[in-house]
């Protein structure tokens, strides 16, 4: 049980939809699975892609979603909407601002008995990556909050931060059901056994086959997560170690000012699968990059560039500043270097290892 | 047509309440209450009509336009930010009541983690600048 299931906040929503006891996030999730199940029921002979599930459940949630790409566009959305009585969408253009990437409202107009939906997906600019991740975090959201809407008096579970458990919650569920397992995991299978192995290309062509306009990134992460095999996906960068960090963010300053600390090739954050937890193969974020890595290799060969590097490593040769080791497993590393960051995939394999 | 007077009176008999027993769950006073009523009592305001709705379990919207659904099982709370808008502004109950409810229907943001969507730390005047031409 991770520390997530552990929150108030996401405890009471497993209350609020009745699927309290055990591991809260699990329990949600299988709610979303299973009511995604029975509202695509009807329509499952036709489910074929990501794109025909996103459909269906948008028709039966009474949800529409809008991807904006201009000002302009933004601008015919907030008219059109305002003019048939929802004033909230006034405020739109100014919600919308750098930092947020999608928005879902609940209209005042009732289909029947139940409530309408729009989310509006930001695609300006940047944001346009995100879209796909970002229309599936307003699905989730709309899933479980259609519920507690029947409710008047569970109507206030809007007011959240930012680093909110919920929040939190709905991008685990959204990594999950954005990558339904039906129509996921046919193409994976499929590639997968074409390459032996998890790599690069294979989660390129899985993208491709699935859904292109998903990033490559939560492609990437939905597919370590299902593998087989022991796989973790890590993304490494220059950063400061965690207590390092922690000092510079304190309000509490040194009497005698210390050297600033430099960053280090560090793990920024990892993602690992069932099968990588049962042998124990685990990194923690901050972790230092050995030089000795095919990581290291990779992230120097050149800002901008990227590369694609392959060897056998074991994972003995990683160690804290203060001397601890990692487990002495042997891992195939494969590393690419994306801007300013490298992405590797860590996997178990039989062959001999390079120490 | 009915008044606010009308449905507060309305509300009160239906749970066979005295005047008295009204004043002491609103925590505000009988002649009040009877004044308000018999709409003698012009500019109520939002505060109280606040604490009224409340210990009558009515929607505040219905209590002061007749409009909207009349019982809810929750209580409304305004948070202290908008009603610190609402007198600087001299908004009506019922404009900071669509405010509010406005407000309500966004659900979620996907944010970067700069964006607060906590009401009470919300910041109302860009939205009351935004929506306010829609303001009855």
């Amino acid at each position: 049980m991770n520390a997530l299931a552990l929150e108030p906040k996401v405890i009471s929503l497993a209350n609020t939809l009745g699927v309290s006891g055990g591991d809260a996030v699990t329990a949600i999730r299988d709610y979303c699975i299973k009511r995604i199940q029975t509202l695509t029921r009807s329509a499952r002979s036709s489910l074929r892609t990501i794109g025909d599930l996103q459909r269906v459940l948008c028709e039966k949630l009474n949800l529409t979603i809008h991807e904006v790409w201009s000002d302009a566009e933004l601008g015919q959305i907030v008219g059109s909407y305002v003019a048939r009585g929802e004033m909230v969408f006034a405020y739109l253009q100014c919600d919308l601002d750098a930092n947020t990437y999608g928005v879902l409202i609940r209209l005042n107009q009732r289909v029947g008995k139940q409530y309408a939906w729009v989310a509006v997906v930001d695609c300006r600019g940047e944001k346009r990556h995100r879209r796909f991740f970002t229309a599936w975090h307003e699905i989730v959201h709309c899933i479980t909050a259609a519920d507690q809407y029947e409710l008047p008096f569970r109507r206030t579970i809007i007011g959240r931060k930012p680093s909110d458990p919920l929040e939190r919650l709905t991008d685990v569920i959204a990594g999950d059901v954005a990558f339904f397992d039906p129509i996921f995991r046919p193409h994976l299978d499929a590639e997968a056994a074409r390459d032996a192995n998890l790599t690069f290309e294979t989660v390129e062509r899985i993208r491709d086959r699935f859904c292109p306009e998903a990033s490559f990134e939560s492609t990437l992460n939905a597919c370590v997560a299902r593998y087989t095999q022991p796989a973790l996906f890590l993304k490494a960068g220059m950063i400061l170690k965690s207590a390092e960090q922690a000092a510079l963010d304190s309000p509490q300053k040194e009497f005698f000012k210390a050297p600033a600390p430099r960053p280090q090739l560090r793990v920024i954050n990892t993602i690992r699968n069932e099968a990588a937890r049962k042998i124990g193969l685990h990194i923690p974020p901050h972790f230092r990059i050995p030089g000795s890595s095919v990581i290291t290799d990779t992230f120097r060969a050149g800002s901008g560039t990227t590369t694609h590097s392959l060897a056998p490593e074991s994972l003995a040769t990683w160690m804290t500043s203060g001397g601890k080791k990692l487990p002495a497993l042997k891992v195939n590393v494969v590393a690419r270097k994306i801007g300013e960051e490298v992405f590797a995939l860590l996997s178990t394999q039989p062959y001999a290892c390079r120490t | 047509m009915a008044t606010l007077g009308d449905r507060m009176r309305e509300c009160r008999e239906a749970r066979g309440w005295r005047l008295e027993d009204l004043a002491q769950k609103a925590g505000v006073s009988k002649s009040f209450l009877s004044d308000l009523e018999n709409n003698e009592q012009k500019n109520p305001g939002v505060n109280y009509l606040r604490l009224i709705a409340g210990a009558l379990g009515v929607d505040l919207h219905y209590l002061t336009t007749g409009q909207g659904a009349r019982v809810t099982a929750r209580n409304v709370t305004i948070p202290a930010s908008l009603l610190e808008l609402a007198k600087d502004e001299q908004l009506t109950v019922n404009q900071t009541m669509m405010l509010l409810d406005a407000r309500r229907q966004i659900v979620s943001h996907r944010s970067n983690g700069t964006k607060s969507d906590d009401l009470e730390s919300f910041d109302w005047r860009p939205f009351y600048q935004a929506l306010k031409p829609y303001l009855k």
